[in-house]
């Protein structure tokens, strides 16, 4: 399993509780981390509880095995059920395959003559004006699942994929001169510029400005 | 994978080659490996056990004549609990779940009279019955994709890779969704377990 970078702490506690850390070294280190949380925070612990609770109650709830008549006429069935895989071979097939192909051959030389030689190209059907506000539904309403929706993204509701996966580089290094540098008004500290490695100055923007 | 003739343990992929050599004992090996999870996916999804057992056969058929969709990218089971909770959730949008609940009113032992394997004390299977419909009904409040992720996981005992895999989904919704599942969950369970 490996952490999703906008998980929920609980999601990552229940992940726990599911016992998804156990026998993981490569995840050794969060599960450190939801013990030391859960050492610190009673409510986390009765979060764990409850999740425990509700495993408990499943597990209880599971439903008895069907009497063994009931596997016996499924059995039954199955049998019935053709064996794609042992069908017989149809040596006739592939003459039909080999007829289909020469009658679409036929047909597509017969197709193309006609339109060269002949001369009487039907029209185009012309285009369907489509007005500009008129909306283009691309999912129906129960095609779409929306998992969660937060900060920011309450104003720009994407559904789908998004345009840009990962980071977007706007300017590669060397192309970014820093000419002055203000101290923070908040604490008055200056920070602190990098100009070499992975930690170059990064521009960001805002879509929303102009 | 060719069929071997006579071996001790034969692993599901060993058994497809049989059954597809047309050796019928391998079929049934197979179900009879699976068809409990899958019954128990099934019945959780449909809530009553004929309509489980029903999907559990339709998935077994359309599994084993469409064994070309199975890559070998996952197992064998994983990818048979995908057809299954498929199939399931097919059933339940073509019959109307609604209905079906009602139907398991009785318990599974007085609609077909097929007495259960396993007969616990009265009171006490009244209350796991009671419990089990009420977990049928409150998953029949969940968006279908939740339902069918928390099944997965809960049920098959998937791990989130699995599910993740099975659903074709990231392991960060596969977390998303159980989220939501078990916090509706519990919430309509908390009166229940209050009055236990």
């Amino acid at each position: 399993m490996i952490p999703h970078p906008t998980l929920h702490w609980n999601e990552i506690l229940a992940a726990y509780a599911d016992g998804e850390f156990e026998g993981r070294d490569d995840l050794a280190i969060l599960k450190q981390r939801v013990e030391d949380w859960l050492a610190r925070h009673p409510e986390a612990v009765q979060e764990l509880a409850q999740l425990r609770q509700l495993k408990a109650a499943w597990q209880e709830s599971t439903p008895d095995e069907p009497a063994p008549a009931a596997w016996q006429r499924i059995v039954q069935a199955l049998a019935k059920s053709p064996n794609r895989a042992t069908r017989p071979r149809r040596p006739w097939k592939r003459g039909a395959v080999v007829a289909a192909a020469l009658a679409a051959c036929v047909v597509a030389g017969v197709a193309i003559w006609s339109t060269r030689f002949r001369g009487a190209v039907e029209p185009a059907p012309a285009p369907v004006a489509v007005a500009d506000d008129e909306p283009l539904p691309v999912a129906a309403a129960h095609e779409v699942e929306i998992l969660r929706v937060e900060g920011a993204d309450t104003q720009t509701l994407v559904v789908g994929a998004l345009p840009v996966q990962g980071p977007l580089e706007l300017a590669g290094p060397g192309e970014v001169t820093v000419t002055s540098v203000q101290p923070a008004v908040r604490d008055n500290m200056m920070p602190e510029v990098r100009t070499q490695g992975p930690g170059r100055p990064m521009i960001w923007a805002r879509l929303d400005t102009d | 994978m060719a069929c071997g003739t006579a071996l001790a343990l034969p692993s599901d992929e060993q058994l497809l080659a049989c059954w597809q050599e047309g050796r019928r004992e391998a079929l049934e090996e197979l179900f009879r490996r699976y068809r409990l999870v899958a019954y128990r996916v099934a019945y959780r999804l449909l809530g009553n056990e004929a309509d489980a057992l029903d999907a559990v056969q339709e998935a077994f058929v359309k599994a084993l004549t469409h064994l070309s969709g199975f890559q070998g990218l996952s197992s064998f089971k994983t990818w048979l609990l995908r057809v299954v909770s498929n199939a399931a959730l097919d059933f339940g949008r073509q019959r109307g779940r609604r209905e079906m609940l009602s139907m398991d009113m009785f318990g599974p032992a007085q609609r077909e009279g097929l007495e259960p394997l396993v007969q616990a004390e009265p009171t006490r299977e009244l209350e796991r019955a009671d419990l089990r419909r009420l977990l049928v009904e409150a998953l029949d409040q969940l968006p279908p994709a939740q339902r069918q992720t928390f099944v997965l996981h809960a049920e098959a005992e998937l791990s989130y890779r699995e599910v993740a895999d099975v659903l074709g989904i990231s392991i960060g919704t596969v977390m998303s969704r159980l989220y939501y599942a078990r916090q509706k969950l519990r919430a309509l369970l908390e009166s229940w377990t209050k009055n236990r």
